[in-house]
């Protein structure tokens, strides 16, 4: 039921945060979602704010169905401008970013996403 | 009980020359912070100078922060008056190496004469004189010397050369998480609380089982405050005003949104001031957190505040106020017919 906003209120993507084979560091940090997007290798998220010099948040295409979930998650954060909680893989080397344009200066491998009320 | 009474015995050591998320002074190091380890700490301890290395990247994770290793310390330069002033904005001594960390600090002019013992320390920010002339900046034992040293030490002790005080030591330390009075837990300071108490941070002091506190002790990294505090310290090249809440809204709700930084648990006063909130040019809110009814539309958001020196940090967006029809036709409906074909 998404009568309003709140009935939606609670959303969670958690699985490639225990798929993953590298998430040796895993930390946290919020995101106002200012730009959702996908390309063929990756689904991102900037965030307005960076957090150790990181504003973008990426899952790569190689898993389909999770990059869909989490597109879909990010998407509706964006469009119903909703404050999101993204957890991420801090190690840079470790996410295997650079197999999916995730670059290591401004971009972490997101393991997982929620918002809630 | 033996173990945690050496550990003790060791923290009472250590208590006294460090007086140290609290934030020490409004001086920081920058963003990008040189790292060496002074004499042959590289060579002879190379897995322990790797390690060290290994851990301060949290603060990196946590913060605008780039530490650049740069390997063994370089020797002094001599200045014409015969002063030495030492490269490296972070320089670690650790035991074992060719340098005796318990005797009065090397380097002419340096002024930690007081130095003795392994009682670990680090020098904030603004010890300009110490930073110059002392041939150590930081003196990090292995706690616990018997077994893998502790992670949170190695933060907690950088953490210090990073500008953070201690925990432990602020006026409204809660004395319930200690059964019993704790030396040194609970002091007159006031000064730089950037966040409400903090019993799991690295920069508290651990002791026995009595207390429940995670602090230097530990192994588990830096606390969600810790972290905090070094977000607002080593702000990001572009300083975003961040605020948590729902930018698009019914017209029959508020448009509520609160501070980000109060959200994670800053003491709002001790670290940011000049809020100021406006929507279509016009302000409506000067507060940490804005609450107001706002007319249906795509509306212009500013938001703007600076921080406990002045940096200025600003966003802008826009917030959506919807009828109820307009939120179903435009939001509800499409994420429902979404989630159905999924």
């Amino acid at each position: 039921m998404l009568s309003r906003s709140g009935s939606y209120a609670f959303a969670v993507v958690m699985a490639a945060a225990f798929s993953s084979p590298a998430s040796a560091a895993p930390a946290n940090t919020g995101c106002t979602p200012e730009e959702v997007a996908v390309f063929n290798n990756r689904v991102y998220v900037r965030c307005s704010a960076a957090v150790g010099g990181v504003s973008f948040f990426a899952v790569p295409t190689t898993d389909a169905p999770h990059a869909a979930r989490m597109l879909s998650l990010l998407s509706t954060a964006h469009v119903a401008g909703r404050t999101l909680t993204l957890t991420y893989e801090a190690d840079a080397a470790a996410g295997g970013g650079a197999s999916f344009s995730c670059a290591p200066a401004d971009c972490r491998l997101l393991l997982g996403a929620r918002f809630g009320k | 009980m033996k173990i945690f009474g050496g550990v003790l015995a060791v923290l009472l050591l250590l208590a006294a020359p460090a007086s140290a998320g609290v934030i020490a002074t409004k001086e920081t190091l920058g963003r990008d912070i040189s790292v060496c380890f002074v004499g042959d700490a590289v060579t002879k301890r190379a897995d322990r100078v790797k390690q060290v290395l290994e851990w301060i990247k949290d603060f990196e994770v946590a913060a605008n922060i780039r530490f650049r290793p740069l390997g063994a310390c370089p020797p002094p330069k001599t200045l014409p008056n015969g002063d030495e002033v030492y490269e490296g904005d972070v320089r670690i001594v650790i035991p074992n190496t060719s340098v005796d960390a318990t005797v009065a600090v090397p380097g002419k002019q340096c002024p930690r004469t007081d130095n003795k013992g392994w009682g670990s320390w680090g020098t904030f920010p603004d010890a300009a004189k110490a930073r110059r002339h002392c041939l150590f900046t930081v003196k990090l034992g292995d706690d616990p010397w018997r077994g893998e040293p502790y992670r949170n030490h190695t933060l907690h002790e950088v953490g210090h050369a990073l500008g953070l005080a201690h925990e432990h030591q602020r006026y409204d330390f809660d004395p319930t998480v200690c059964d019993g009075i704790v030396k040194y837990f609970g002091s007159e300071r006031t000064a730089g609380l950037a966040t409400l108490y903090d019993p799991e941070s690295v920069m508290h002091y651990t002791t026995g089982p009595h207390c429940k506190v995670i602090g230097n002790y530990a192994r588990n990294g830096l606390s969600e405050k810790d972290k905090l505090t070094l977000h607002m310290m080593y702000p990001e090249d572009v300083r975003v005003a961040e605020f948590v809440g729902n930018t698009v809204v019914l017209d029959s709700e508020n448009l509520w949104l609160m501070f980000g930084w109060k959200r994670r648990g800053a003491i709002v006063p001790n670290v940011a001031s000049g809020f100021q909130w406006k929507i279509d040019g016009k302000p409506v809110g000067e507060k940490d957190n804005l609450d107001v009814k706002v007319a249906p539309g795509v509306h212009t958001l500013e938001y703007s505040y600076k921080d406990y020196i002045n940096r200025a940090y600003a966003y802008k967006g826009t917030v959506r106020v919807l009828t109820k029809d307009d939120f179903t036709r435009t939001i509800a409906a499409p994420l429902a017919a979404r989630a159905v074909l999924q």
